[in-house]
C-alpha cells in the first residue's frame, strides 16, 4: 500500500492506496481535491519515491497552491507544467504526452513512482470523451507496469455525467469529494465510491482543510 | 400619511431585500467550504453585490417612507451608485479569473490581466465625478432625477462595465465550465432586469402619468432579479442532496473510523 499522505484517509483506506494503481479524485472546482495530490506528493518525497507532476497550470501557481493548504513540495520533483517546468506540456498533443510520460517513467523505474495530475478536465473540454478514453486507458495500462501510483483529479460540473461514469471504469479507486446541501447548510462530504481491494462503501465523510493537514470525521444526520 | 403607490413600493422593497438577503447568505455559506482563493473570492463576491442591494432596498424603502429628499439623500444615492458599480466590476473580475482558470488553454481574454487594471481605475474616477457632479447639480437644482447620477458619467460607467461584462462572455465561452454557465446565466438575467427597472425608473418611462401600475411592474421585475441572483448564488458549484436511504448506509459504515 502506498500512503495518501493524509493519516486519516489512511486509515479509512486501510493504509493507502493500493500498489500499482489509477485513483481518480472527482469534485467540483475550488473545494480543494488537489491538496490530496499535494500531500500524496509531499510524503512521496519525503520516503524517496520518483514523484511526477503533470499539470496545465505553471510551477509557480502550484507551488503558491501548495502554500495555501500548508503543504510543501520540498525535493526532486519532475515537472510536467505549462510553465516553469522540465517538461512543457502541451495540452494538445496527446501522442507527445504519452510518450514523455512513458519515457520519464522508464529512466526511474526502478523506485517507487507517484504520479499526480490535473490535466483530465482540460483534456476533455478539448477532445472527444472516447479519444480521452482510449488515450488513458492505454497510458494507465502502460504506466501500471512499473511500480506507479497515478493520482488524477477530475472537475465534477464541467462534464456531463456520462463522461464521468466513463472516465470512473478506468480507475481502480475513485474518490469524491461534494458539498451536499441539508437544510441551510452546506456539509463538504468525502465518500470512496470504489477502492480495489475494498468492499463497497456507501459511507460519507465530513473533510475540513485546516492549516497543514486535512481532517478527515464520519458523517452523522 | 402614504399614497398606495409608495406603501407597494416600500413592502416588495422589504420583499426584494429579503430575497437579495437570502442570495447573501447561499453565497457566503458557499464560500466557507470553498477552499481554493480564486473560487471563495468569486463567492465572496458574488455576496457582496448581493448584500449591496440588500442595502439599497433598504434606502429606497427608508427614503419613501420618510419622504426623504435633499442634499444628504442625493449624496448617499450617488455613493451607493458608486458602491454598486465597484462591487459589480469586482465581481466580474474575480469571475473572469475563475473562467481563465478553467480554460483548458488558459487564455488571457482581451488581455484581462491588463485590461482590469484600465476598468478598475477608470470607473472609480467615472465614480468620483458622479458622486461630486451629483453633488454640485442637486445643490444647484433640487431636482429629484439626480438620485440616479449624472447621465453623461452613468453612461461612461456602464460602457466601461459593458467592456467587462464582453470579456467575461468570451471567457465563459473559452472555459467550457457547464457550472459557470449556469452562474452566469442566472446572474446575467438577473443583471438585465436590474437594468430594465433601472430604465422604467428614469424620467422617459414616466411620461404615461403616475399610473401605480408602473411601481407595481418594476419592483416585479425588481424581485425577479432577485430570485435570479438567489439561483446565481446557488449555482457557484454543484450541490447535492442526500436521499433518506443515503443516511442510513452512511450512519451504518460511519462508526467504524476513528480520526487521530
Amino acid at each position: 500500500m502506498v500512503s495518501t499522505g493524509v493519516g486519516e484517509l489512511d486509515q479509512l483506506l486501510k493504509e493507502g492506496y493500493p500498489d500499482k494503481s489509477a485513483i481518480l479524485v472527482v469534485g467540483p472546482p475550488g473545494i480543494g481535491k488537489e491538496a490530496l495530490g499535494y500531500w500524496f506528493t509531499q510524503a512521496g518525497l519525503s520516503q524517496g519515491d520518483f514523484c511526477l507532476y503533470v499539470t496545465r497550470l505553471a510551477v509557480s501557481e502550484i507551488i503558491q497552491d501548495v502554500k495555501a493548504f500548508g503543504a510543501e513540495i520540498k525535493g526532486p520533483t519532475m515537472w510536467f507544467a505549462r510553465e516553469g517546468g522540465q517538461t512543457k506540456v502541451d495540452i494538445n498533443d496527446l501522442p507527445g504526452l504519452s510518450f514523455s510520460i512513458k519515457e520519464t517513467l522508464k529512466v526511474n523505474g526502478e523506485r517507487p513512482i507517484r504520479v499526480v495530475t490535473d490535466i483530465l478536465s482540460s483534456l476533455l473540454m478539448l477532445n472527444s470523451s472516447e479519444t480521452i478514453y482510449r488515450f488513458l486507458s492505454q497510458l494507465l495500462s502502460e504506466t501500471k507496469q512499473y511500480n506507479a501510483v497515478i493520482l488524477a483529479t477530475l472537475e465534477d460540473g464541467m462534464h456531463q455525467p456520462q463522461v464521468l461514469a466513463a472516465m470512473e471504469q478506468l480507475f481502480d479507486g475513485v474518490l469524491e469529494l461534494r458539498l451536499y446541501e441539508e437544510g441551510l447548510r452546506v456539509h463538504p462530504l468525502l465518500r470512496i465510491r470504489k477502492m480495489r481491494g475494498m468492499s463497497p462503501q456507501p459511507g460519507y465523510y465530513n473533510f475540513a482543510f485546516t492549516h497543514r493537514k486535512m481532517e478527515i470525521t464520519p458523517y452523522a444526520k | 400619511m402614504l399614497s398606495d403607490t409608495s406603501t407597494v413600493s416600500i413592502i416588495v422593497s422589504l420583499v426584494v431585500g429579503a430575497l437579495f438577503s437570502y442570495s447573501a447568505y447561499w453565497a457566503l455559506t458557499i464560500r466557507k467550504v470553498l477552499m481554493s482563493y480564486l473560487y471563495r473570492r468569486q463567492a465572496l463576491w458574488v455576496g457582496g453585490v448581493a448584500t449591496y442591494f440588500v442595502a439599497q432596498s433598504a434606502f429606497v424603502a427608508s427614503a419613501i417612507f420618510y419622504n426623504a429628499t435633499g442634499f444628504y439623500v442625493n449624496l448617499l444615492a450617488a455613493a451607493f451608485i458608486a458602491v454598486g458599480t465597484a462591487a459589480t466590476f469586482v465581481w466580474i473580475d474575480s469571475t473572469v479569473l475563475v473562467a481563465r482558470r478553467s480554460d483548458p488553454l488558459q487564455r488571457d481574454t482581451l488581455h484581462w490581466s491588463k485590461l482590469r487594471y484600465f476598468i478598475g481605475i477608470t470607473q472609480a474616477v467615472g465614480n468620483f465625478f458622479n458622486i461630486l457632479f451629483n453633488v454640485i447639480f442637486a445643490s444647484s437644482s433640487g431636482s429629484s432625477y439626480q438620485l440616479l447620477g449624472y447621465p453623461p458619467l452613468l453612461g461612461y460607467i456602464g460602457t466601461i462595465l459593458l467592456l467587462g461584462a464582453v470579456a467575461l462572455l468570451v471567457s465563459a465561452r473559452r472555459s467550457g465550465d457547464l457550472t459557470l454557465r449556469r452562474h452566469l446565466k442566472w446572474f446575467g438575467l438577473g443583471a438585465g432586469l436590474l437594468w430594465v427597472t433601472g430604465q422604467l425608473g428614469s424620467p422617459w418611462a414616466k411620461v404615461g402619468g403616475d399610473s401605480i401600475l408602473l411601481p407595481i411592474i418594476t419592483y416585479s421585475l425588481f424581485a425577479i432579479a432577485a430570485y435570479c441572483f438567489y439561483r446565481s448564488a446557488k449555482s457557484l458549484v454543484p450541490l447535492g442532496r442526500l436521499s433518506v436511504a443515503d443516511f442510513a448506509k452512511a450512519s451504518e459504515v460511519a462508526p467504524s473510523i476513528s480520526t487521530s
